[in-house]
């Protein structure tokens, strides 16, 4: 793995993964380190504490087709990474970052647990703790990748289903392991998030491998959309033309009572 | 409506000038608090919240002050939000018995139909806003005013509902509160829109009279309102 660009990548290969789930638990045990280092835990308070939110991968099983034509599919549910993150455009308080690696990160330290972020992620990504009052996800190992080290799913995966570094070896390896499976299998794959998926995510930091036809269950759909993130930018461009537009109309209005206020009873001081 | 001596008529009652009062209070915190919470845009504002309390608290990072700010703004607007609940109380129980006979529901004479109601309504706003002229059939409300003053009611219970609603939303479904969060902040532009038009006119000299009640005698003389509102001296079916 070379350390040249400064974007990094990871890759989850779906077809490649054992399903052993070494990621979620390399995940958790890597924010409970980080807990030891930036929030003064020490190791049996960072080990026996549920911390459910700091686990930032899940495993989402689902059953596809009819029996006996029936397929079984474990998906892994993480933040993705977009390049045009929506969570960050609505967050109230600046809490979401964009590192110059492209993860997109919560500053824990500033949420306020408003679950904008959740609300406006095209994912359901986000997930709130009550316990903290704040929400959680995937950081995309920004300081592992900084450092020149694996994310802590790539390092826990024993079938390098999971593979991260540098965007250009990530996406060169996924391209080709693509070609591979479309090849074996005959049917298309498709490395989900190095094109453009659309314009309200972008391209995608956290890339998934999976046969096109089963997107859906891998929890990667062709065209994801937040309601809300929609909603709001409707709510934005028709607020910004409605508002000039009644600025303009009284603008006008003044402007015409100031012409022809001269006959008009109103204009009669015993008016007022 | 009522009169209190044989030159003036009540146009507006105690209850409806003190609401008013309190509702402009009310409103201005709440579109001061509010604004921050929508987007990052607004920040700056949530700063100058933060500002205060950072010196107590010893923070002096920006983006901690934000962040202060912030949980301020979420405290203050939900306080302001009780408050609107607790003064519209009494409001809508002085309101609620004369609900059908008050002047901003349409009445109109036993011989006219509504499409005429509607176009003499129409006819009339228009004589008054557009030619600068007395109108003709004019009640208290023009058939606009009427129709705000339903949307605005309706408005300001969607903001209430829905700014309770998500004050809970941990214990609501995540796309209901979702949903919730729109509907609060399209009905947040609307309301803005409607203040926009509603001071504009509220100011103007065609409606001074009108401005001179709410804020301070609750009354306008005989002589003014049988020219602006010859509808008020009419009985209506």
């Amino acid at each position: 793995m070379q350390n040249q660009s400064k974007k990094k990548m990871v890759c989850f290969d779906s077809q490649a993964c054992l399903k052993c789930f070494s990621c979620a638990i390399g995940c958790s045990t890597e924010n409970r380190v980080r807990l030891q280092r930036d929030k003064n835990y020490n190791i049996e308070k960072s080990v026996s504490e549920k911390l459910d939110y700091y686990n930032y991968i899940t495993p989402v099983y689902s059953e596809t087709g009819t029996f006996p034509n029936v397929l079984a599919v474990t998906a892994l549910k993480h933040c993705k990474h977009c390049s045009i993150p929506q969570c960050l455009e609505i967050c109230p308080t600046k809490a979401i970052t964009k590192k110059d690696s492209g993860a997109v990160v919560i500053d824990e330290d500033l949420c306020v647990g408003c679950q904008a972020c959740r609300d406006a992620c095209p994912y359901d990504i986000p997930q709130y703790s009550p316990e903290t009052g704040r929400s959680y996800k995937c950081i995309l190992c920004y300081d592992r990748l900084d450092a020149g080290l694996r994310t802590a799913c790539d390092v826990a995966c024993p079938s390098v289903a999971i593979f991260s570094g540098d965007e250009d070896y990530v996406k060169a390896e996924a391209q080709k392991r693509v070609e591979n499976y479309t090849k074996i299998f005959d049917k298309p794959f498709i490395a989900y998030g190095i094109d453009e998926i659309n314009s309200q995510v972008g391209t995608l930091q956290y890339i998934t491998i999976a046969p096109v036809e089963n997107q859906d269950e891998y929890l990667i759909p062709k065209s994801p959309r937040s309601f809300t993130a929609t909603a709001r930018d409707v709510i934005k461009v028709g607020g910004v033309i409605a508002g000039a537009a009644t600025l303009a109309v009284v603008g006008l209005h003044a402007r015409h009572w100031k012409k022809n206020r001269e006959n008009s009873p109103f204009n009669n001081k015993e008016e007022k | 409506m009522s009169s209190d001596n044989t030159n003036e008529i009540r146009l507006f009652s105690n209850m409806q000038i003190w609401y008013h009062k309190h509702i402009i209070h009310v409103i201005m915190f709440l579109i001061i608090t509010g604004t921050p919470l929508v987007s990052p845009t607004f920040s700056w504002l949530a700063y100058l919240f933060g500002i205060p309390f950072s010196v107590f608290s010893g923070i002096s990072a920006t983006d901690q002050i934000i962040h202060t700010g912030i949980q301020v703004c979420r405290i203050v607007h939900r306080g302001i939000g009780v408050v609107w609940i607790i003064i519209s109380i009494p409001f809508i129980m002085s309101m609620l018995p004369k609900i059908f006979k008050w002047d901003a529901t349409p009445h109109k004479d036993a011989d006219e139909t509504w499409m005429q109601y509607i176009k003499d309504g129409v006819i009339d706003s228009k004589t008054v806003y557009i030619d600068l002229k007395y109108p003709k059939k004019m009640g208290k409300y023009n058939i606009f005013q009427m129709l705000v003053v339903w949307g605005v009611a309706g408005l300001c219970i969607l903001m209430l509902v829905s700014g309770v609603l998500l004050s809970v939303r941990t214990s609501l479904n995540p796309d209901f509160a979702a949903i919730l969060r729109t509907l609060h902040l399209a009905g947040y532009v609307a309301m803005l829109i409607f203040l926009i038009i509603h001071i504009y006119l509220a100011v103007h000299p065609i409606n001074s009279a009108g401005y001179k009640a709410i804020f301070k005698t609750g009354t306008d003389t005989i002589e003014h309102a049988k020219k602006k509102h010859p509808g008020l001296f009419k009985n209506k079916s």
